[in-house]
């Protein structure tokens, strides 16, 4: 549009428009790095507000003290003292560890294999099987959590057909508002968050490694463990770091399907926002969280290059 | 593994997977249509009752509005912003890598955590939780890394000979880039944008710390969920799931014509 302007007005302001931006072109070309910081700019002021101010006033209110009369600006530990002083928390912390373990670990077991089944298994509908993967990775979690319920409940499909099949004759309530509720869909909702980096580094790998192995007198077997697993060991740690950091964080999937057994440490954590009001506390869980998520990185990177997980091509 | 065998086990675990990604989803759709005032089983018949009744509720309406807004914004801000730093990692400069990490970060610190963080910021500034403020800033960063991750991928592909060409033939900077990159990675960028849209049109977590008293879809899908559970959430989610498989399907084939 700028430019559409610039063509109606006379020829002489034209010109001078033409010369000022040869100048600054100039300008430009002699120092790269403004040009560079201008496009960087915008994103690093974003994630200035959206990020890294955010975490410093999480830092600044878990040291504030809750009141009956609001939050009072304090500088005092008591906040992350009464995280380990009451039991509850820190096991409500070791509980959701091992929920989001445990999700991770089933979610390993079931994405290998089917990632390998579509770095090697498919030719023709690759792509078509590709995208059938990719799509609920970009759809809404919610309505994904939302649509187990229909499925577990106590009228619910799994239910209705064991009654229909007389397997059962009354409804079983086994099914819902428990943990294993909250790990089944945990799994459901994040899977191709681990099948997905194990496909690309599955992908990635020289099929005439394999070939070389085989020549060189290894069974599938010992190709296997020896060439294709480490190969595709960054696709495994981007995948387990995916999925670890998307269970732990948990609110909607517990909240909705875990009962009072299933709850999880983002729940509590969420509850210090909307219904105790205890804010300060609530930020000392959310530093807890962080934490974790951040010592997990720290140990992944020991094992792999976590930029290239993420798509960095730096 | 390579023998008959093996490769048919493969294919029958293969089927079996996309049975469980898919099953609870169809079978949402499914119940969508059932002629039933409970949310499941059994089968009461076909019907549009639910469509029908989602058409007649005005708040659904003003919630659409505001998700289709919120993740037009999103999308346009988001792809600007994303597009820029994408572009300004082409070249080399001191510092790259801890920019970088700085632009990944939102991909793992959880939503909840932000969503809260972001709450406390915007209750210190003084500024009102709406949908075009607090909501957008939340949601423009939350796409931020994707589309700065898509559009880096398309750049990285890019055959830079042939901007070469075009400024050997005189073409200055901003003459290259308009005749020349842009309309070359315009479907990555326009796929990228469709992605972000997706994305916000989905936010749930940071938009429920964030949004005050507006509400998107997904907003409203939670606050139903507490309240009364009917079919027409099943009607509501299968709309909203045929959107989002049309926007990704669209988004994946602009950014893989070009592959």
């Amino acid at each position: 549009m700028a430019i559409e302007g610039a063509a109606a007005r006379p020829a002489v302001s034209a010109s001078v428009g033409r010369s000022a931006r040869r100048d600054l072109l100039a300008l430009l070309n002699r120092w790269g790095w403004v040009k560079v910081l201008l496009f960087l700019v915008p994103a690093c002021l974003l994630l200035t507000f959206y990020l890294v101010i955010p975490i410093a006033m999480l830092i600044v209110m878990s040291f504030y003290r809750s009141t009956l009369f609001g939050v009072v600006p304090d500088f005092s530990w008591n906040n992350y003292l009464h995280f380990w002083r009451n039991p509850m928390f820190p096991n409500l912390l070791l509980r959701s560890i091992r929920l989001a373990v445990t999700v991770t670990a089933i979610s390993l077991l079931v994405s290998y294999p089917f990632a390998y089944f579509l770095a090697r298994g498919t030719r023709r509908f690759r792509t078509t099987l590709l995208i059938l993967v990719m799509v609920p990775f970009w759809t809404s979690y919610l309505i994904r959590t939302m649509s187990w319920l229909p499925i577990l409940g106590i009228k619910g499909v799994v239910n209705y057909s064991l009654m229909t099949l007389q397997i059962v004759s009354n409804p079983v309530e086994v099914f819902l508002f428990n943990q294993f509720s909250v790990v089944l869909t945990l799994i459901h909702i994040y899977l191709p968050y681990m099948v997905v980096p194990i496909y690309l580094s599955l992908d990635r790998l020289d099929g005439r490694l394999l070939e070389a192995a085989s020549d060189l007198g290894a069974n599938p077997l010992r190709t296997f463990w020896h060439v294709t697993l480490p190969l595709s060991l960054p696709g495994v740690v981007g995948g387990i770091v995916m999925v670890f950091i998307a269970a732990f964080g948990a609110y909607v999937t517990p909240k909705l399907l875990g009962g009072s057994s299933g709850i999880m440490f983002g729940n509590v954590l969420a509850d210090q926002y909307s219904g105790t009001f205890n804010w300060p506390f609530g930020a000392v869980l959310a530093l807890i969280m962080i934490a974790v998520v951040l010592g997990l990185l720290v140990v992944a990177s020991r094992f792999t290059r976590l930029d290239a997980v993420f798509g960095a091509r730096a | 593994m390579t023998d008959g065998r093996a490769r048919s086990f493969l294919r029958i675990y293969g089927a079996a997977v996309y049975v469980f990604l898919y099953t609870p989803i169809v079978m949402l759709i499914v119940l969508s249509f059932n002629d039933s005032n409970s949310i499941t089983l059994p089968w009461g018949g076909f019907t549009w009752r639910w469509y029908r009744a989602l058409a007649d509720n005005q708040s659904v309406f003003v919630s659409l509005k505001n998700s289709l807004t919120l993740g037009l914004m999103t999308a346009v801000i988001s792809t600007v912003i994303g597009g820029l730093a994408a572009f300004a990692f082409r070249s080399r400069f001191r510092g790259q890598v801890a920019v970088m990490r700085m632009l990944l970060l939102p991909f793992v610190i959880p939503g909840l955590t932000i969503g809260v963080a972001l709450l406390l910021l915007f209750h210190a500034l003084g500024v009102r939780p709406g949908l075009l403020t607090t909501t957008l800033v939340a949601h423009v960063g939350f796409t931020l890394p994707y589309v700065f991750v898509l559009i880096s991928t398309r750049l990285h592909r890019f055959d830079e000979s042939l901007e070469e060409a075009a400024m050997d033939l005189g073409a200055d900077e901003i003459t290259t880039f308009w005749q020349v990159t842009f309309p070359l990675i315009r479907p990555g960028i326009v796929g990228s944008a469709l992605f972000a849209f997706t994305l916000s049109f989905d936010e749930f977590i940071r938009t429920l710390f964030t949004i005050g008293n507006d509400n998107t879809l997904p907003i409203q899908i939670w606050s139903t969920l507490g309240s009364m559970v009917s079919p027409e959430l099943n009607a509501m989610a299968t709309l909203i799931v045929a959107a989002s498989f049309a926007l990704v399907i669209a988004g994946e084939l602009l950014r893989g014509r070009e592959r």
